[in-house]
C-alpha cells in the first residue's frame, strides 16, 4: 500500500498531471458558480474528449471537475441566493442572509476553506476505507455483486423522493437500454432492428448528454424567468470568514463525517446530504437562534459536507461500479473511456496506485479549487451574473460536436436527440430521470453478473448468504421507497378532500379560491420538500 | 424553511402553473403505457434470441411490464381523485413556466436543434453553428443582431480551436462532397 502510494504520489505531481487537475478546476468552477449547469452537464461535456488520453491525466481531469464544482458554486448562493448546483442550496439559508448584511466576503471564506477541509476528509476517508473494504469486496462474487447492482439501483430509487415507483421504472429501462446491441457470449444482435449503428449498443456519453444536457439547456430557452439578477458585492471580510472555520473545527469535522458516510449510499445524492447536514449544524450547535438568519456556522457545516460527499460517493463507484449519483455515474463512464475497468479489481494491488491517484487527486484539487476561489473572489462574483440564456446556443453546438466524437457517426446526433427528448418529458412530467443513467450504467455489469451467477450455480446462487442478506436490504429499501411514496399519495388525497370539502359548501368564489390554496399547499409542500431545487438556477442536475 | 430565491415566484405565478397543468393529465397515464409498450416490444423481440441473450432482458422487461401497471394503476387512482401529483419526482421542474407550455415550446426548440443538425449535414458544422448561433441568440435570448453575430463568430473560433488542438473528426457534409 505504501508503495503504492507513492507512485500515487509521483504519478500526480508532474507538470503535465498538475495543469490537467488546474484545466480540471477551473472548468469546474465556472459551471459551479454559473447557475443552471453544474458538474454533471459538464463531465457528459467532457467525456468524449477525454477518450484516448493518458488514464491518468484523463483522471486528473476528471475527479480535477468533479470535485470543485461543489466549492465553485458557493458563489451565486451567497450573492444570489441561487444554487449552483443542487448540492448547494443549503448554504443560501445563512450565506445569502449574510451577504444581504454586507457579509459576503466573510460568508465566502467560511465557506471556502470549510469545503476544502471537507473535501480532504473526504479524500483521506476514501483512501483509509481501502484496508477495510479490500478484504469484503474480494469475499463477493458473481451473484453477491449481481445483488450489489439490483441494490444501487433502488437506493436511486430512492433518490427519486416520492416517485419511487416510477424510479424503478425509469432504472428499468435504463437497463433495457443497456442490452441494446451484441449479446454477451453469443452472436444474439438484441434490439438493433437491423441497424449496423446499434450493434455495439449506445454509448454513455450521448445517454449522459441526452439525459441531463439537453433537457438543462432546452429549460433555458423555455423559462421565461430570468437567472441572473444584480449580485451583493464582496467588500472585504474573506480572511473572517476563514478564522471562523477555523474556530469550528468540530463543526467542519461533523458536517464531513455526515456529508462521507451517506455519500457512501448509492441514491443519496448532494442534494440531500446538504440539507441533512444542515439539520445536524442547525440542531447540534450551541446557541443556534440566529440559524437561517445569517449564522456563518450554518455555511460552514453544510459547505464541508457537500465536499466530504465526493470521496463517500467514490468509495462504491471505484470498489464496486455502483455508481451513487448522476456525477459518479458519469465518473464511471469516463474511467472505463480511459481504459480503466472500476469494480472489485481495482483493490487488487495492481490497480491500487489508481485510486489512490484518485484520492490524490482529490486533495490536490480541492486545494487548488479553494485557493482559485480566495485569490479571485471579485472577479469570480463579477461572473456569477453571466446570463446563462446567452451561453447556451453555444453550448447546444459544443454538444453537437462532442455527441459525434462518440462514434463519428450520424446515428451519434440521432440517439442524442431521442435521449433529449425522453429526459425532456421525464422532467417535464415530474419523473425521475436520474436512475435512467444509473440503470444504463449498471445493466452491463449486472448482465455479466446474472449471466455467470446462473451458469456457475444454477438457481442455487438465490441461497447463499450474502445474497440473502442482500434480498433483504433490497426489500428494504424498496419498501421504504414506497412509504415515502405512501406519503405524498396521502398529502394528494388531503388536498383532493380538501378541494371536494370545499365543494360540498356551495360557494363558487370560495371553492375557486380553495382549489388554488389546496394546489398551493402541494405545490408549497412539494417546494420545501424540494427547496434545493425549486430556483430556475438550480436545475435539479444533480442527484450527484 | 423556505429557500430566499424560491420567493421571487409569485403565487399568481404557481397558480397559473398548476391550473395549466391540467391539460397534463392524460400524459400521465400515456407515459407508463408507453413504457408498458416498450417492455412488452423488448419481450417479442427477445423471445426468438437463444437462452443466454434472452435471459437478462426478458427479466427486465417482465419487471418494467409489472412495474408499469402498477403505475398505471396509480395515476388513475390519481386522476379519479383529481390530484394534480400523482407522485412528483424529487427532480424538479420550472415554476414560471407550466409544464404543458415548457413541452410545447421545448419541443420546439427540439425541432431547431433538429434544424441545426440537417444545416450541418448541408453546410457543415462551422457555417451550421455560426447560423444556429446568431438566430438563437437574436430570437431565444433577444440579443442586438451585431452582438449574436459578434457572438457567433467569437463562439466559432473558440470551437475551430478545440477542435484544431484536439484534432476532432468533423461530420462530413454535402457542400464538402460537391466542392
Amino acid at each position: 500500500m505504501i508503495e503504492a502510494a507513492l507512485e500515487a504520489i509521483t504519478i500526480i505531481f508532474t507538470f503535465e498531471r498538475l495543469l490537467w487537475i488546474l484545466a480540471g478546476v477551473l472548468m469546474g468552477l465556472v459551471l459551479g458558480f454559473i447557475p443552471g449547469l453544474g458538474g454533471v452537464v459538464g463531465m457528459s461535456l467532457l467525456l468524449p474528449f477525454i477518450f484516448g488520453m493518458d488514464p491518468y491525466s484523463g483522471i486528473a481531469l476528471l475527479v480535477g471537475m468533479f470535485c470543485v464544482t461543489q466549492t465553485g458554486d458557493s458563489f451565486p448562493a451567497v450573492l444570489m441566493g441561487i444554487p449552483g448546483t443542487s448540492g448547494g442550496a443549503s448554504t443560501i439559508m445563512d450565506g445569502y442572509p449574510m451577504a444581504r448584511q454586507g457579509q459576503a466576503g466573510r460568508a465566502l471564506g467560511a465557506a471556502f476553506l470549510a469545503s476544502m477541509f471537507g473535501g480532504i476528509f473526504g479524500g483521506v476517508v476514501l483512501f483509509l476505507s481501502i484496508p477495510i473494504a479490500r478484504p469484503l469486496v474480494l469475499s463477493f462474487g458473481s451473484p453477491e455483486l449481481f445483488m450489489i447492482c439490483l441494490i444501487g439501483l433502488s437506493l436511486v430509487a430512492i433518490l427519486s423522493k416520492g416517485a419511487a415507483i416510477k424510479g424503478i421504472l425509469v432504472g428499468l429501462l435504463g437497463m433495457m437500454v443497456s442490452t441494446i446491441g451484441l449479446a454477451p457470449s453469443t452472436t444474439d444482435l438484441r434490439f438493433t432492428f437491423d441497424s449496423l449503428y446499434l450493434y455495439n449498443g449506445i454509448g454513455l456519453v450521448l445517454v449522459a448528454l441526452g439525459i441531463f444536457a439537453i433537457p438543462e439547456l432546452l429549460e433555458l430557452f423555455v423559462e421565461d424567468k430570468q437567472i441572473s439578477k444584480k449580485a451583493a458585492t464582496v467588500e472585504g471580510g474573506v480572511f473572517q470568514g476563514m478564522k471562523d472555520t477555523m474556530r469550528n473545527i468540530p463543526l467542519v469535522l461533523q458536517g464531513s463525517a455526515v456529508g462521507t458516510l451517506l455519500g457512501m449510499l448509492p441514491g443519496i445524492g448532494g442534494s440531500v446530504i446538504n440539507w441533512v447536514v444542515y439539520g445536524v449544524s442547525a440542531n447540534t450547535v450551541r446557541k443556534n437562534n440566529r440559524f437561517g438568519k445569517g449564522d456563518v456556522r450554518g455555511v460552514i457545516g453544510p459547505e464541508a459536507g457537500q465536499n466530504s460527499t465526493e470521496g463517500g460517493q467514490m468509495i462504491p463507484t471505484l470498489m464496486f461500479g455502483i455508481p451513487g449519483g448522476a456525477g459518479t455515474a458519469i465518473m464511471l463512464g469516463g474511467l472505463i473511456l480511459l481504459g480503466i475497468q472500476p469494480g472489485p479489481s481495482m483493490v487488487e494491488p495492481e490497480n491500487l496506485p489508481i485510486i489512490l491517484t484518485v484520492v490524490g487527486t482529490l486533495v490536490v484539487a480541492n486545494i487548488m479549487g479553494t485557493t482559485l476561489s480566495l485569490s479571485l473572489v471579485k472577479p469570480i462574483s463579477k461572473l456569477t451574473q453571466l446570463p446563462v440564456r446567452r451561453i447556451a446556443p453555444f453550448l447546444i453546438a459544443v454538444i453537437v460536436l462532442a455527441a459525434y466524437q462518440t462514434n463519428y457517426s450520424w446515428g451519434d446526433l440521432f440517439v442524442l436527440i431521442a435521449f433529449g427528448c425522453i429526459a425532456f418529458v421525464l422532467k417535464q412530467l415530474q419523473w425521475p430521470r436520474v436512475p435512467l443513467l444509473i440503470g444504463f450504467v449498471l445493466g452491463t455489469p449486472a448482465e455479466r453478473y446474472f449471466s455467470v451467477s446462473m451458469s456457475r450455480y444454477g438457481l442455487d446462487w438465490l441461497t447463499r448468504p450474502g445474497v440473502l442478506i442482500m434480498m433483504a436490504i433490497l426489500v428494504l429499501s424498496i419498501g421504504l421507497a414506497l412509504w415515502q411514496q405512501k406519503k405524498v399519495e396521502r398529502v394528494v388525497d388531503e388536498g383532493a378532500a380538501h378541494v371536494a370539502r370545499a365543494r360540498d359548501y356551495g360557494a363558487y368564489v370560495d371553492t375557486t379560491e380553495s382549489e388554488g390554496s389546496t394546489e398551493r399547499t402541494l405545490r408549497s409542500d412539494n417546494r420545501s420538500m424540494s427547496a434545493e431545487r425549486s430556483t430556475a438556477g438550480d436545475r435539479g442536475s444533480d442527484p450527484e | 424553511m423556505s429557500n430566499p430565491a424560491s420567493e421571487e415566484v409569485t403565487a399568481g405565478q404557481v397558480d397559473t402553473v398548476t391550473s395549466e397543468s391540467k391539460r397534463l393529465r392524460g400524459l400521465r397515464v400515456l407515459v407508463p403505457s408507453v413504457f408498458f409498450v416498450a417492455a412488452l416490444t423488448a419481450v417479442i423481440l427477445a423471445v426468438p434470441l437463444s437462452d443466454i441473450g434472452r435471459r437478462f432482458p426478458l427479466f427486465i422487461a417482465l419487471a418494467m411490464m409489472l412495474v408499469s401497471v402498477v403505475v398505471i394503476f396509480q395515476e388513475l387512482k390519481v386522476m379519479r381523485k383529481k390530484g394534480e401529483y400523482s407522485a412528483a419526482a424529487y427532480d424538479y421542474q420550472m415554476l414560471t413556466v407550466d409544464s404543458f407550455t415548457a413541452l410545447h415550446r421545448g419541443f420546439l426548440w427540439i425541432l431547431l436543434i433538429i434544424a441545426f443538425i440537417s444545416v450541418v449535414w448541408l453546410l457543415g458544422f462551422f457555417i451550421a453553428a455560426g447560423i444556429w448561433i446568431s438566430l438563437s441568440l437574436r430570437f431565444g435570448a433577444g440579443v442586438k443582431w451585431k452582438w449574436a453575430v459578434l457572438s457567433a463568430l467569437i463562439g466559432i473560433f473558440i470551437i475551430w480551436l478545440l477542435v484544431s488542438l484536439l484534432s476532432l473528426p468533423m461530420p462530413s457534409n454535402l457542400l464538402e462532397l460537391i466542392m
